[in-house]
């Protein structure tokens, strides 16, 4: 198996930000067809184990590639970009963070449902902007800045789990 | 150990190649199997043109009996007539604290793995029991296909773990069968009514069965069922309803419910017939003459109701939760489908017409469309559909963890992510020296371990003695098509596997499978030598066939002249160890011949992926919802 290929190259797709999430759907579910194990089922460990392991790399690409955060680091990760465990960011986002952590403590105290999907509501026009921003500054070669936007992003991304478990929480899941 | 077989669409299968294959739907209170015959899906029938086979199995001194047979021993000895074995697999005692001990089961005493139940023929596993089902309807396949069933797609519900998927595998592994996939039900019923219409869109499947309840969202699009997101309840069923109509007679009885198991039985009886009746009339007299219970009177529909609206409700629930994973909303939804015996109760139809804002597809027999979906399914697995392009996408049902200080669960993969998947993760010594090291798997959504299910226990060995923290030990997670999770593990930086012991919390170990798989053929009077010599020559003929065929048609254009002759070389090897009947010889050359063209298969399979995406026009078949967009 040829696992030095790109997950771009798996789906032989332009290796952008911006890319068409129909047409990689497409070609993910070409590929499925013709190496999921059920293909090669009852035809012994061989087949199960190469069809399997197409498979979950199949899967692990169209995952990457197909939500924004995940797509934009792996983009960083082929350019080189070592992404550093504590990033430094600027105060005034920090501290915007530090807000938005006390807003989602407050909805927390409040038990509020209402406020919790609002806050989510938010939290995901944020991070789309900066999906956006990453975009801009990716297609401009302008790797520093597209790699901040990352680090913004990994940021908003885990307030928003923390948002979307306080919502099943709410919800009584 | 065959190699890939790879049929190109619109090559003909010759017809004495048609193999057959079967799906069995292993319920909780019922059991069917279903075949294609002509062209045609049905469920197939026993001797007495009966296709339902109770899931219910007696046990004596000397012989099981399984079926209608089996439940006319359900009041006479209900501890030796097990029913609902379903609830059990791959269950510990704690896990059934609603089944109370005296009732029901006499469970064998608490080991702390899964359940096992006294009866007159020993001590007997869940597992065993499901053994005993699969293997009667087999036979029933056998008989009216014409001779043993090259391969069958079994069902379990799309919220089973993986220790009730385990237990599965391992009740057909007892019973002899080939299993080509175990099948999520929702997704057999999608596929059941899907292939008719061939519709596209997204799919709710709402599956109340006996025990358990799912309820899935599927994307179909393309011939591609892909399942979005699913949830449920492994432990609420019909029989919930039964004992809340019992409960209901008791109270109407004024009793304390203070009944021996036998009355407790015929009580249960008597509560699904009111049970069953209440989906087609509003009241239904009752009569009860058991020895400590004398009692007559009637149960009106809008007191069951109000019995079993906290159960409803937590279905609806269910339902809203597996709409928010997959981020849709009702209205987005193109198609309820219904599956079940349960949702027969007019309750549970009015909620999901209300909750879904429409009313849900009944066509198909709620309680057979998982069996024929699953024919249809197995009926391509086998081969026997070589063109169809209908693929099958799973996801993993409840998400894995592993255990961290201060018993607390770290997810490693979650919940609804598409199978196969595979995580690594890397863990370190925290002691000069160490060697070993323990990792407790887990399975749940809680953040407790108390709260997740218990999968097994990993013990690695064998990692080099280091400084703490020097070593790296990689420990990779790897979910197969049909959720089963195995793992592996190694020492990175010097290459060293350490040797991973598995300790299923609530599984069966290999040895006690082989011991029953023993077990079974004493009972069965079959030759257990003449059955492995059997299998032994179908995996080597398999081998033959499927690399005959790969040879011819790719032989040329992947592997040199020479390559191509050792390959050939290898086939007649293994040809004549299968015209002799020593299976270790033949199970040794066809270990042999799948190494030698493991290669080959590999070579094959990037042919196959480069394939996919060439000579495809993708546009002009989009227009569905994208499963993201930012």
């Amino acid at each position: 198996m040829n696992f030095s290929q790109n997950f771009f190259e798996i789906f032989q797709i332009d290796v952008a930000f911006d890319l068409d999430l129909l047409e990689l759907t497409a070609r993910y579910q070409a590929l499925q067809k013709r190496v999921h194990p059920d293909r090669y089922a009852g035809q012994g460990e061989q087949a199960a184990r190469l069809a399997t392991q197409w498979a979950t790399q199949i899967n692990e690409a169209y995952a990457t590639l197909s939500e924004p955060l995940a797509r934009a680091s792996y983009l960083l990760d082929l350019q080189g970009v070592v992404l550093a465990q504590n990033p430094t960011l600027d105060s005034a986002f920090l501290f915007e963070q530090i807000e938005l952590r006390e807003t989602l403590d407050e909805i927390r105290q409040a038990g509020s449902l209402a406020r919790a999907e609002a806050f989510i509501k938010t939290l995901a026009e944020k991070q789309s902007a900066e999906a956006r921003a990453f975009n801009d500054h990716f297609k401009a070669a302008a790797l520093t800045e597209a790699t901040t936007c990352v680090y913004r992003m990994q940021f908003l991304s885990k307030l928003l789990l923390g948002a979307k478990a306080l919502e099943e929480e709410l919800l009584g899941y | 150990m065959a190699l890939i077989q790879i049929t190109e669409p619109g090559q003909a299968l010759d017809p004495h190649q048609r193999k057959r294959a079967a799906g069995i739907d292993l319920g909780t209170t019922n059991s069917l199997i279903a075949a294609v015959r002509s062209g045609q899906v049905g469920v197939l029938k026993d001797l007495s043109g009966v296709s339902m086979l109770p899931s219910v199995v007696h046990y004596s001194s000397t012989k099981v009996t399984v079926g209608t047979e089996a439940l006319s021993f359900s009041a006479s000895e209900p501890f030796n007539t097990i029913a609902s074995a379903k609830r059990l697999l791959g269950r510990g005692r704690a896990d059934l604290d609603d089944v109370p001990a005296d009732q029901r089961y006499d469970f064998a005493p608490d080991d702390g793995g899964m359940v096992r139940l006294q009866t007159a023929a020993g001590v007997i596993s869940p597992v065993q029991v499901s053994a005993e089902i699969l293997k009667v309807l087999s036979d029933r396949g056998a008989a009216t296909l014409g001779g043993p069933l090259d391969g069958v797609v079994i069902t379990v519900p799309a919220y089973f773990d993986d220790a009730q998927r385990q237990a599965t595998r391992d009740a057909a592994a007892i019973a002899g069968l080939n299993v080509l996939r175990l099948l999520n039900e929702p997704t057999a019923a999608a596929v059941a009514y899907g292939l008719d219409s061939g519709d596209e869109g997204l799919v709710v499947i709402f599956d109340l069965g006996g025990g358990t309840f799912d309820v899935s969202l599927l994307r179909l699009s393309r011939g591609v069922f892909e399942v979005l997101a699913t949830g449920g309840n492994s432990g609420l069923g019909g029989d919930d309803f039964d004992a809340l109509v019992a409960e209901l007679v008791l109270e109407k009885a004024q009793s304390d419910g203070g009944l021996d198991a036998s009355s407790r039985r015929q009580l249960m009886t008597e509560a699904r017939r009111v049970k069953e009746l209440l989906s087609s009339q509003s009241q239904v007299d009752v009569t009860l003459s058991l020895p400590s219970l004398q009692w007559q009177g009637s149960v009106h529909l809008a007191e069951f109701e109000d019995k079993i609206s906290g159960l409803v409700e937590e279905t609806i629930k269910a339902s809203r939760r597996v709409l928010r994973d997959a981020g849709v909303t009702a209205t987005e939804i193109n198609q309820v489908v219904l599956v079940g015996g349960s949702t027969r109760v007019p309750l549970i139809r009015s909620a999901v017409e209300a909750f879904f804002g429409r009313a849900p597809l009944t066509e198909i027999d709620p309680d057979r469309v998982v069996a024929l979906g699953a024919a249809l399914q197995a009926e391509v697995l086998v081969g026997n559909k070589p063109d169809d392009e209908m693929l099958l996408l799973d996801v993993l049902p409840l998400s894995l963890g592993l255990e961290t200080m201060g018993g607390l669960v770290e997810k490693v993969i979650s919940r609804n992510t598409p199978i196969p998947v595979q995580r690594a993760q890397e863990f370190t010594t925290y002691k000069d020296g160490q060697t070993a090291m323990l990792i407790h798997v887990l399975q749940g959504e809680r953040e407790q371990v108390a709260d997740c299910r218990s999968l097994a226990q990993f013990e690695l060995r064998g990692i080099p003695p280091m400084v703490a923290g020097a070593a790296k030990i990689q420990v990779v997670f790897q979910v197969d098509a049909d959720g089963l999770l195995s793992v592996s593990a190694a020492e990175l930086g010097t290459g060293v596997s350490a040797s991973v012991t598995v300790k299923p919390s609530y599984g069966l170990s290999d040895t006690e499978v082989t011991d029953m798989l023993k077990a079974s053929f004493a009972y069965a009077k079959e030759d257990a030598a003449a059955r492995m010599l059997l299998e032994a020559r179908v995996d080597g003929q398999r081998l033959v066939d499927a690399l005959r065929a790969a040879l011819e048609q790719d032989g040329p254009a992947l592997l040199s002249p020479e390559a191509t002759q050792a390959l050939q070389r290898g086939i007649q090897t293994l040809e004549s160890a299968l015209a002799g009947d020593q299976v270790q010889l033949i199970s040794a050359e066809t270990q042999n011949l799948s190494q030698a063209s493991d290669e080959f298969a590999a070579k094959r399979m990037d042919q196959e992926v480069r394939k996919a995406l060439t000579g495809q026009s993708l546009d002009g078949v989009l227009g569905e919802k994208p499963i993201t967009a930012d």
